[in-house]
């Protein structure tokens, strides 16, 4: 099986989804590889080739992405507009959805402290999140996750990869503050 | 008088968060009396620039009074374990996690704008297989049916015209009736009214009629137990 590493970049270029271990093993049967080795060996190459590609681990899977050098010419290629810019609203309301997920509306609200009803209609619409379901207490309300399109626009490939909020820095640094403190009084 | 640019704010907190940076303030020690009259400086400009103040700026500003009023009382209250309770917790932690995610949201706007730089392949699925439901279900999630039944009833036609049945029976001709049907003692019983009825409707006016003679003192109703048949009596004009 030489020639696995080629196989594998095939169907990482003609893949529409991520590439997953999962995809792999349904296509070799019994005789799968290690997804993640071959990658390995594949980004290496394309490192040392210079290549125009890179293979981003994303939404659980590995997809071919052009590097960020060429962007200005596929956007051409493509037609594509401008960047989609996000609204400062809708960047909050992403970020409480991904690390308190399932989440209902009201509880985003109270932590933005504003009317978040337009923005989640609109996010809902680029798929960015979903309805997960109803909660089971009063009211029964939606609550809101993300999505695998989430975690692609990102560059994601879970949800842990996610940067840490704050709240643990600070922790760690009360912490070290109250160490002094005791060893003041010693 | 300092000038704040209102639209940059997402809300009411983002606006203190804004007075607190800008005053350089401890965020666990917020001179509440002083922020409450900025912030209702504030209020009183966007009032002033004709802007509708939003329902959640008004929510804060009360909520900012109550934290004054209470630090105000002498004698704190004080919770399980008997150390006193500082009014301003409840806001403070609100501010905390809000920034938290404040500046979390910034790094994923980060996040967003350098992967908009990559481009994964653009494949068109061509799908051959028609009979292959599942291509077509797969990205089709619940939300998205419920986006689609709503757009399929926008555009159901929209009736404009009706077409209205005139009531045979009106409430004039009903009372006229009513009135002739008294035998010669001027009693009626509002059974042998219903027995005359047709539809519902005609119950409905005959009901309506008899409400409106009793109005005019034209009769009066008796009914001796509830459930009961109930006896209209004819009042003799004066």
């Amino acid at each position: 099986m030489g020639n696995i590493d080629q196989i594998i970049e095939a169907l990482l270029f003609a893949t529409p989804e991520p590439l997953t271990q999962k995809k792999i093993n349904f296509i070799f049967e019994n005789d799968s590889s290690n997804l993640d080795v071959i990658i390995e060996r594949l980004s290496q190459r394309y490192a040392e080739q210079g290549s125009a590609f890179e293979i981003q681990n994303i939404a659980g899977g590995f997809q071919l992405r052009t590097l960020p050098d060429y962007d200005m010419y596929v956007r051409r290629l493509l037609n594509k507009a401008g960047q989609l810019h996000l609204s400062q609203a809708a960047l909050e309301s992403l970020s409480i959805i991904a690390y308190k997920q399932p989440i209902s509306r009201s509880d985003i609200e109270a932590i933005r402290g504003v009317d978040c009803a337009g923005v989640l209609k609109s996010l809902l619409k680029k798929s960015l999140v979903k309805i997960k379901g109803r909660d089971e207490g009063p009211g029964r309300p939606l609550m809101y996750a993300i999505t695998d399109d989430f975690l692609k626009s990102f560059g994601l490939n879970r949800i842990a990869d996610l940067p840490k909020l704050k709240e643990i820095a600070e922790l760690l640094e009360e912490q070290s503050a109250l160490t002094e403190q005791i060893n003041a009084f010693k | 008088m300092y000038k704040v640019q209102l639209n940059k704010f997402e809300g009411p907190l983002d606006l203190l968060l804004h007075f607190i940076r800008r005053d350089e303030i401890d965020i666990y020690d917020i001179p509440i009396a002083q922020i409450t009259a900025e912030y209702l400086q504030i209020i009183e400009d966007m009032k002033s620039m004709n802007l509708s103040v939003a329902g959640e700026f008004i929510l804060m500003a009360a909520t900012l009074m109550r934290i004054k009023s209470r630090m105000l009382i002498p004698r704190p209250e004080l919770d399980d374990e008997g150390e006193p309770i500082d009014p301003r917790t409840e806001l403070v932690n609100q501010l905390l996690e809000y920034q938290r995610f404040k500046e979390v949201s910034a790094d994923l706007s980060n996040q967003w704008h350098e992967q908009s730089f990559r481009h994964e392949r653009t494949t068109v699925q061509e799908v051959e297989g028609i009979d292959d439901a599942g291509i077509y279900l797969r990205k089709v999630n619940l939300f998205d049916l419920a986006q689609y039944f709503k757009e399929a009833m926008d555009k159901m036609p929209v009736i404009t015209s009706y077409e209205m049945h005139r009531e045979p029976v009106s409430l004039k001709d009903k009372k006229h009736f009513i009135l002739k049907s008294f035998n010669g003692d001027g009693v009626l019983k509002f059974n042998h009214l219903l027995s005359k009825c047709e539809d519902k409707i005609e119950i409905i006016v005959t009901f309506l009629a008899i409400l409106d003679l009793m109005r005019l003192s034209e009769i009066v109703v008796f009914q001796n137990k509830l459930f009961d048949d109930m006896v209209i009596h004819k009042l003799e004009k004066n």
